[in-house]
């Protein structure tokens, strides 16, 4: 589960108070456990529910517009992708995220919410939702675009 | 560029899947602290709520006891002074014609005869509508009568000699305590309340009946295997226990009541097995787990929608169930010496509290763990019968211990449902430490 913790957090310590409080969350409520579906994706939903109480009273500072230094024609070019990845870089790109676009990035794509869910768990109308994941994504794909292209300059050089 | 996206979904989410952490040591060491001091509170009062209920209703329970053997020891007591008050008051003659006999002899004139209640003082002998069972004072207040009312001169030498001598005072006293104050004769129905605590090992089994309706197998494989034998196939019951504390109410000296409070847990290992896709009851696709106490469904976190047909392994699995029983029995008492032998036989009002299952599911990428604290298809309640043999040994006036075989059976099953009906029984041996009072 710390795993889990890691992806919603801006970094370690912030997913280790959310490790805790969700800990507490699952023995004080495990008697509400309605045996539909694992044990496990209980306490999965019961950390991504202690990730965003966490990240919903820090609200006004999740409010974040897109990074202007993008590149939006980069954006548009074919982009290359590696044939794999390090788990452990890519995590650090999605903590780099504002809370707010990483959130709905984490809940739209690991969690498999639909968008109307979601404006209803961050209390954020729908519009707004698709708006965030669509900057997460062009966030997210430049970087591991870049670092493909940066990639195969080395490969080229050596 | 939006066909991309799903391109880069595809690469976070793998990662996101392969990703693996572990918390420091330090942050458990938090999360213990907080469970302690937060969490130990919650977990307290929750037994605190079992334990007042508990209480209360062995409070009912008692009353209700002692309210009906009550009005039982009242019947008799009645019945036991109305046929025998005669002899009662004969008695105080110590075998000799009645006092009022004699004392109506000594005068021939029945006119000039003279009630006892003239001789003695009226609250010496009571009204005479009371029953005439002597309290315990009565030998005392009999001496006091002689020592300050002189013997009439009516009463002839004879008689007036048992009443002015000491010792005929004295032996009145004691025919008197020897025939009425004596608690056992005093009232031979005395009822006698038992406090048992006691602990056994269970050996535990079921009786698995195939729910036809329910039962997939018969009514859907060509095969037509029995669920039933599967089930039992599969299942092996582990040792079990049972402890409480018993209550017994001995009405007289053949026959008793006894209640009480036992909680029992039974444990039940599975052996792997291969569980399929079925339609949940709201519609959506899940793995069923069938076992003689229920089933569950369960839905591995996995990208791909589970589909029918399907099947997944489970590893072995552990099951548990505990149950609260309220016995309401009947007892036979055989007394010989220090041995005394209680068979009781009775109902039984039986809660399960809790269901434990635990157990690991396989897919090709991951394995998950489900623990379960109640299943589908097992009732909370049902009704039993059982019996026990109470071999009782007095270490003391009011103290005794016990060895105590038992034997329970549900006559009504603890599943609803399911592909099979169950009715668990089990056979007991234990010990209990008795307190008469």
């Amino acid at each position: 589960m710390m795993a889990v913790c890691m992806w919603y957090a801006h970094n370690r310590e912030e997913a280790e108070e959310i490790l805790q409080d969700g800990f507490l969350r699952i023995f004080k409520y495990v008697h509400t456990f309605n045996r539909q579906g694992s044990f496990e994706a209980w306490i999965r939903s019961i950390m991504v529910s202690a990730a965003l109480t966490k990240y919903r009273n820090k609200s006004a500072r999740m409010w974040v517009v897109m990074d202007p230094e993008i590149d939006e024609d980069e954006l548009f070019e074919e982009p290359i992708f590696a044939s794999s990845y390090d788990e452990k870089e890519l995590l650090k790109l999605v903590q780099k995220l504002p809370p707010m676009y990483r959130l709905v990035f984490n809940l739209y794509v690991f969690e498999g919410y639909k968008h109307k869910q979601i404006a209803s768990l961050l209390d954020i109308s729908e519009g707004t939702s698709k708006s965030n994941l669509h900057d997460a994504r062009k966030i997210l794909q430049r970087s591991i675009v870049v670092r493909e292209q940066i990639a195969q300059i080395r490969i080229k050089t050596i | 560029m939006r066909k991309y996206w799903h391109r880069v979904d595809e690469i976070f989410g793998k990662a996101q899947e392969a990703y693996q952490d572990v918390p420091s040591a330090a942050n458990w060491e938090k999360i213990s602290g907080a469970l302690d001091r937060g969490d130990a509170e919650a977990y307290k009062e929750k037994y605190l709520l079992w334990k007042r209920a508990s209480l209360t209703l062995l409070l009912l329970l008692s009353f209700a006891l002692y309210e009906i053997t009550s009005v039982q020891v009242q019947k008799k007591s009645s019945l036991a002074s109305i046929g025998s008050a005669p002899n009662k008051k004969a008695d105080l003659s110590i075998g000799q014609p009645t006092l009022n006999a004699r004392v109506a002899n000594d005068n021939s004139d029945p006119s000039q005869s003279k009630t006892r209640t003239e001789y003695f003082p009226p609250d010496l002998f009571g009204s005479a509508n009371e029953p005439q069972v002597a309290s315990p004072i009565a030998g005392r207040e009999l001496n006091l009568a002689l020592q300050y009312n002189p013997v009439p001169e009516q009463i002839n030498p004879a008689t007036k000699n048992i009443f002015s001598n000491k010792s005929s005072g004295e032996a009145i006293n004691r025919n008197i305590s020897a025939k009425f104050i004596d608690p056992d004769n005093i009232n031979p129905t005395r009822p006698k309340w038992t406090l048992s605590a006691f602990a056994s090992s269970e050996w535990a089994g079921y009786r698995l009946d195939n729910d036809p309706p329910n039962n997939i197998a018969s009514s859907q494989n060509q095969n037509k295997e029995d669920e039933a034998d599967l089930i039992n196939a599969r299942e092996r019951h582990q040792s079990s226990y049972s402890t409480g504390i018993f209550v017994s109410r001995q009405l007289d000296t053949k026959w008793g009541l006894k209640s009480g409070l036992i909680f029992s847990q039974t444990s039940i290992s599975i052996i792997p097995q291969e569980i399929y896709a079925t339609q949940t009851p709201d519609g959506s696709m899940a793995f069923k787990y069938v076992m003689s106490s229920g089933y569950i469904y369960v839905k591995p976190n996995r990208r791909r929608p589970i589909m029918v047909g399907d099947s997944i392994k489970s590893a072995a699995a552990q099951h548990q169930f505990t149950t609260l029983t309220l016995p309401m029995m009947v007892s036979r008492y055989f007394t010989k010496g220090r041995v005394t032998l209680i068979p009781s036989v009775g109902i039984s009002l039986n809660y399960i509290t809790r269901a434990r299952f635990e157990t690991e599911l396989q897919t090709r990428r991951r394995t998950t763990y489900v623990f379960l604290t109640r299943l589908e298809g097992m009732k909370d309640f049902y009704v039993g019968a059982l019996g026990d043999m109470d071999i009782r040994y007095a270490i003391g006036s009011r103290w005794s211990i016990s060895m105590l075989p038992s034997f329970r059976y549900a006559l009504t099953p603890i599943t609803k449902d399911n592909v099979v009906r169950t009715f668990p029984y089990s056979f007991s041996l234990g010990g209990a430490l008795s307190y008469t009072f």
